[in-house]
């Protein structure tokens, strides 16, 4: 009986061509697109060479201190910040502005530099603090020699710019703006199981499909009927998922840590919640299939979201700000899973996150399994 | 009209996917609009990236000041010193930059060889160069206060040094443009609408053709007293209409989501906006007709239309701005409409002059946009003519003189 219904099951579902497009098709192109969409993402922060302009006139000609410390960062090498370029005069400087040349041109005025933008940025801040910081060592400068005369070996350490911090790094693997999506999107297909899981219920209940009711008069046991139904559903949706992170890790290129068996570990639980939560979905409510398909999205599209498949970092927002929304969130979890697993040392809250979306299915195969045992229907 | 106000009749029972779409875009919008509601001031005003300070030494006169100074020009955001709030704070952005002040920090001062304070930020970053080049600046200033300033207390030192670090560059706020920059939430909103444009009119058009396309109905309305010319004209009014209606309201509604913060804006960068998206609902009625064609049942027709909108939209730029696409894909999606419509829209938002020679690579794109839809036209109506010859129009009908 076990081969019987379980082949039968696994043959259905891989013929049912509207689930499979949506998952396995549909994942594989939005990884796809993710991937070539977000390619430069992480580059998007870096500091870059900033463009700034120069006022030619008299007192910059005249300040040699200026100039030097201009000089010492718009010189080539690795520490190069800026890329100088001097105007005659400001309206030249203003012409290369308004083109976006530069990101703003600084004018030396009654000894003291002036800077010009079009608009605010972390490049102006930037050109802003260079100028702050020249200003202010000029003024720390006249301040201490009024006081101590003598103190002029001292004062240069004003310009040695030694650096009093030294870099740590908190994690091995570095952070990434675009791997979250990666496992939002994993977490999404798992909760679509719920396809699986909703067509299993279907062709099981009576009052659901012809199917079901030809199958409920059959003289087969109903647990191990329900049993095997949902194993051949669950060993398709894993399949499914099997390829998708196949796809993502060896061709995309993706990293999920090191440890590979953990992250298939996730993916069959995470299946096995998505069936859990279809086949709650279509036994627990009486409305028509069309109705409980669009449910199905609504629910794990709005899970999804709060895992951060639309909106990065929404996932993290949604854990400070309502935690327990969060830890109810069973594609946060499934996500938070494979987060954990690239990023934390310890396993500790990988395997919490396992626990919860253990408790998660079980409770919902309960549930489901009371609307499912010892169904009496006055008419179909 | 009587095929038209068919097509709108079939429309009206189509109606709630089109409304479960806009529901969940809109939802989506004020989502994402809620997250950018920076307040827009006309004058310069410094980026305060976000950090954090962690003391693991007793709070002194100093610390204190750091903090105080750093907070001028950054914003603290207040962590636990646990390993995993900072991993994921510094993961999701929440911090740009983590000081750390190491425990023994403030007695080695008076050492020769005084403990390194530590830093922990994404490598490279302009907003961890930035902080950390503002903590090197202020503990310069002390460490030079304390060698020339003998006998000062701590307080007296910090007030000086910072006194020092207060002085501020004037920045002057030069305007190309008559009005205020226009509002970030619309331009997000007028970037992404491309999809959406894309999905509904796909939907709406693609609804009524493969009604139309059923084999008995296309049977019988051969057999109607109608020219095949009106029946066509009745499609095509239906398929203007619907897009023009479509175009409306989502242009309404953006105007209507963003309507507090676009009072200053000048009203030419809203008509262009407003212009672009007209032109890309024409090119997206364009690609309806001509993927229509391809769309077999209604199973698929949802299908085609989040796979053609997506992949179009995420290629095009609409989702994540141009500039972060790689080179490679940025030559590649110069050959999808979406592509010349995100870059009309970037061109626009970022408009300071409205010359001409500043006009120019708009109307470029909008040519463009239109070229697209006049070519896709020609396709779907040569397909169309391809497809209406009597051995293809009914290729699923079966007589017993096939077999």
């Amino acid at each position: 009986m076990f081969i019987n219904i379980f082949g039968k099951r696994i043959r259905a579902a891989l013929r049912n061509w509207s689930t499979l497009i949506w998952t396995w098709i549909f994942p594989i192109m939005m990884a796809t697109l993710f991937y070539f969409a977000f390619s430069a993402l992480d580059e998007a922060d870096l500091l870059t060479v900033i463009p700034i302009g120069i006022v030619d006139n008299q007192e910059y000609g005249e300040d040699t201190a200026f100039r030097s410390a201009l000089g010492s960062l718009s010189a080539d090498g690795d520490d190069k910040l800026f890329e100088a370029t001097i105007y005659p005069s400001a309206e030249d400087a203003g012409k290369a502005l308004e083109n976006q040349d530069i990101d703003g041109y600084i004018t030396l005025e009654n000894a003291a530099p002036n800077l010009t933008v079009s608009g605010s940025g972390l490049n102006q801040t930037i050109i802003k603090s260079f100028l702050d910081q020249y200003s202010q060592t000029k003024h720390a400068i006249t301040s201490i020699l009024a006081e101590n005369p003598g103190a002029v070996s001292e004062i240069s350490e004003l310009f040695n710019r030694e650096s009093f911090t030294k870099e740590i790094s908190l994690t091995q693997n570095p952070p990434s703006q675009t791997i979250n999506y990666f496992y939002a999107l994993l977490a999404m297909v798992c909760m679509y199981g719920a396809f699986q899981g909703h067509e299993s219920v279907s062709y099981l209940q009576a009052n659901l499909s012809p199917l079901g009711a030809r199958r409920t008069l059959s003289p087969a046991k109903r647990l191990p009927m329900v049993v095997y139904d949902l194993l051949a559903s669950f060993v398709v949706h894993v399949l499914c998922l099997m390829m998708l992170v196949a796809y993502i890790v060896l061709v995309l290129g993706v990293d999920f840590g090191s440890n590979l068996w953990m992250v298939i570990l996730t993916c069959g639980l995470g299946s096995l919640l998505g069936i859990a939560f279809g086949a709650l979905i279509s036994a627990v409510t009486k409305f028509k299939e069309n109705i409980k398909v669009a449910l199905i999205i609504t629910i794990t599209m709005i899970c999804s979201y709060g895992a951060g498949l639309m909106v990065s970092g929404i996932n993290y927002t949604i854990a400070r700000t309502l935690p327990v929304l969060s830890w109810l969130n069973p594609a946060a979890r499934i996500a938070d899973s494979f987060y954990c697993l690239y990023y934390y040392d310890n396993l500790s809250k990988y395997f919490l996150n396992l626990g919860i979306l253990a408790a998660m299915t079980f409770t919902m195969f309960t549930i489901t399994a009371f609307f499912l045992r010892r169904q009496r229907y006055e008419s179909i | 009209m009587k095929v038209f106000k068919a097509c709108l009749l079939i429309m009206k029972r189509h109606k709630g996917q089109i409304l479960i779409y806009l529901i969940i875009f809109m939802g989506i919008f004020v989502v994402i609009s809620a997250f950018m509601s920076t307040k827009i001031t006309p004058d310069f005003s410094e980026t305060k990236p976000e950090f954090t300070v962690i003391n693991r030494d007793k709070e002194t006169a100093f610390t204190e000041g750091l903090r105080g100074f750093l907070s001028n020009h950054g914003t603290e955001v207040i962590l636990d010193d646990k390993k995993d709030v900072l991993q994921d704070a510094m993961f999701y952005h929440a911090t740009e930059y983590i000081l750390i002040i190491p425990e023994g920090f403030d007695a080695s001062l008076a050492t020769e060889t005084p403990i390194s304070l530590e830093m922990a930020a994404v490598p490279g970053t302009g907003d961890s160069y930035y902080l950390d080049n503002l903590v090197n600046q202020y503990w310069s200033f002390i460490n030079t206060y304390q060698k020339t300033g003998s006998q000062m207390d701590d307080e007296v030192l910090v007030s000086k040094a910072l006194e020092s670090l207060s002085l501020e560059t004037s920045v002057e706020t030069m305007r190309f443009s008559t009005g205020q920059p226009m509002d970030d939430a619309y331009y997000a909103y007028n970037r992404v609408q491309s999809y959406i444009l894309l999905v509904l009119i796909l939907l709406c058009v693609s609804s009524v053709t493969l009604s139309f396309k059923r084999p008995e109905l296309q049977m019988r309305n051969l057999c109607a007293p109608t020219t095949v010319r009106a029946k066509n004209f009745g499609q095509f009014l239906y398929c203007g209409v619907v897009s023009l209606f479509v175009w409306l309201l989502l242009s309404v509604m953006g105007i209507i989501l963003s309507a507090g913060r676009l009072a200053g804006t000048d009203w030419r960068l809203i008509g262009l906006m407003l212009l672009n998206s007209f032109l890309f609902s024409v090119t997206s009625l364009a690609i309806s007709m001509l993927v229509s064609h391809f769309i077999k049942n209604p199973n698929t027709q949802n299908a085609f239309a989040n796979f053609l909108g997506l992949a179009l939209s995420f290629l095009g730029g609409a989702f994540v701005p141009l500039e972060f696409l790689s080179q490679s894909i940025q030559a590649f999606s110069r050959f999808t409409p979406v592509y010349w419509y995100s870059k009309a829209v970037t061109g626009i938002y970022s408009l300071t002059s409205l010359d001409r020679a500043s006009l120019r690579p708009i109307w470029q794109a909008f040519g463009i946009e239109l070229a697209f839809a006049a070519a896709i036209l020609c396709v779907s109506l040569a397909l169309g003519k391809y497809k209406s010859r009597a051995e293809n129009s009914f290729g699923s009908i079966r007589t017993e003189l096939d077999s």
